[in-house]
């Protein structure tokens, strides 16, 4: 081998070129063979066919890759786009520089090294730029599939919203349909019912008494029909949250005795007995929604007399502390099973489908309460057992006016 | 006590709902003008003097909200009673303070009748 005294670098990576080129065939076997030494026992990824041909091209690249530096960024990207590991890629570069080295005199090692460290690094750099090249292409793909993602995400929620628009806007519909249904029978009801009573108080002439009972069931059957159109209204507002409450100055024990006076002649056509108490405790001034009061009370009462057959029932009203009052009303009725007490309050549910179509009512009457109830900020509860009568309590908050 | 009866505006688009009040007033003992119009019911406003008007809120031309502010404003009408007959339990609360009564319909015959005697009294006797 010729020996270069003293040359520059590239004059050098020349030499090498050259000495590479001379003996082409057998550096490639002896650094095949190095490369069988110094990966296959520790590389998995690379199975040892493949050892040869990397070698053959790895030897190639290094003779060109010495005199052009660029050359081994392109092999470096072309392993890296073979899927080798940087681990494996380092050593590679290892095996190749010792390997180098082997071939090199020793004066011009530091020449040779620089040469070599060069073109590792270039072949480091290509590698480095192939997987950044991956990785970009890769955040690209990830990217469009997260927006196909997004899009096609955004429209399903689009869907879903769009739906719960429409299942809203159904159910609004509805409601203000109701309400407006029942505002609207009220009209016709008003002329039936003040025509009836017109021919009652014999504005028209007088009447006989067949005639006059016949008015009276147009009257009564009039103020039913009246009483169920109030109920789908309560219902529509409340659901519509446009139920607001007048609250004045009322007296709890006028109210009970006006629920008391006008249910009275309902329990005492079935024979019931009705008694009021009153507790001292409570005051005689409250603030409230007297009307609505009156309302849950009367409907409570109703209820109990509907399902009563024998005995009576009994209105209780009562301060509960000094920031809570309760009316209560028990009866002693057929009573509800623990499986309908869940239910009673929902709107429509009746407890007994046939009972209820004999009792009349739509069902409403308990859900109003309940809802009325919650506005108020009180609470309804149940005590019953089938058989054993019902004790419903009402338990609201007790407001005195401030004098 | 005079002869002439006191005057009643009947303000009431629903022809069955106006012979009903004006039937129930008129057998309380009012003189009564049945009006279903509300430009037509301010045209009267200003030409009779009622001590009574039956107001329903929801009138063709006018609302009734409107007719009132005029009856209140007017001196020759503003002492007038006004009962307010209506099915817009909102709209009529919000005018509660500015009537006599307010009746939400469907309004019983013999309850408007007996109210309208009571006030005729009063008006009878000042």
């Amino acid at each position: 081998m010729e020996n270069p005294a003293s040359v520059r670098v590239h004059e050098l990576a020349d030499y090498l070129v050259k000495q590479a080129q001379a003996h082409r065939t057998d550096l490639i076997n002896q650094y095949r063979q190095s490369l069988r030494n110094n990966l296959f026992t520790n590389r998995t990824e690379m199975r040892p066919s493949e050892i040869g041909n990397v070698a053959v091209e790895t030897a190639d690249a290094w003779i060109r890759g010495l005199s052009q530096p660029e050359w081994g960024m392109e092999y470096g990207a072309k392993l890296s786009g073979l899927g080798l590991s940087e681990q494996t890629i380092l050593s590679l570069s290892q095996v190749t520089r010792q390997f180098v080295l082997t071939v090199v005199e020793k004066d011009d090692i530091r020449q040779a090294l620089d040469i070599v460290d060069a073109y590792q690094d270039s072949l480091t750099l290509g590698f480095m730029k192939n997987l950044e090249k991956l990785i970009l292409a890769e955040q690209e793909r990830i990217r469009g599939a997260l927006q196909i993602a997004i899009g096609r995400y955004t429209v399903e929620i689009k869907d879903i919203q769009d739906m719960a628009k429409r299942a809203t806007e159904a159910s609004e519909f509805k409601t203000r349909f109701i309400a407006r249904i029942s505002h609207e029978l009220r009209t016709p009801l008003g002329a039936i019912l003040g025509i009836s009573e017109m021919l009652q108080q014999s504005v028209y002439g007088p009447l006989t008494p067949a005639q006059m009972d016949i008015t009276q069931r147009i009257i009564n059957n009039t103020h039913n029909l009246e009483r169920i159109f109030t109920e789908f209204l309560d219902q529509s507002q409340l659901e519509l949250g446009q139920l607001h409450l007048r609250e004045g100055e009322f007296s709890p024990q006028d109210l009970v005795q006006t629920v008391y006076s006008n249910t009275l002649p309902l329990a005492l056509k079935k024979q019931l007995t009705m008694n009021v108490e009153t507790d001292s405790a409570l005051p005689s001034s409250l603030i409230g929604d007297r009307a609505r009061i009156e309302q849950i009370l009367s409907n409570l009462v109703v209820n109990a007399i509907k399902y009563t057959q024998t005995g009576g029932i009994v209105l209780h009203v009562a301060a509960d502390g000094s920031e809570r009052w309760i009316m209560q009303v028990k009866d002693t009725g057929i009573g509800i099973s623990k499986e309908d007490q869940a239910h009673i309050f929902e709107a429509f549910h009746q407890v007994d489908e046939n009972s209820g179509r004999e009792l009349g009512g739509v069902g409403l009457g308990l859900a109003i309460v309940q809802q009325l109830v919650a506005i108020m900020k009180g609470t309804v509860s149940v005590k019953s057992e089938v058989g054993q009568g019902s004790t419903f309590t009402v338990n609201l908050p007790l407001r005195v006016p401030t004098r | 006590m005079t002869d002439t009866k006191p005057l009643a505006l009947i303000i009431e688009d629903n022809e069955d709902q106006n012979l009903i009040f004006t039937t129930a007033l008129t057998q309380a003992g009012y003189a009564t003008e049945s009006i279903r119009d509300g430009t037509v019911a301010l045209d009267r406003l200003n030409a009779v003097t009622p001590t009574m008007v039956i107001l329903d809120l929801h009138v063709p031309g006018v609302n009734g909200g409107v007719i009132l502010r005029e009856i209140r404003k007017a001196p020759r009408t503003q002492n007038a009673h006004v009962i307010i007959v209506s099915a817009d339990a909102e709209f009529a609360s919000s005018l509660q303070a500015q009537v006599d009564l307010v009746l939400l319909k469907p309004v019983s015959f013999s309850q408007l009748s007996h109210l309208a005697s009571r006030y005729i009294k009063e008006s009878k006797s000042p």
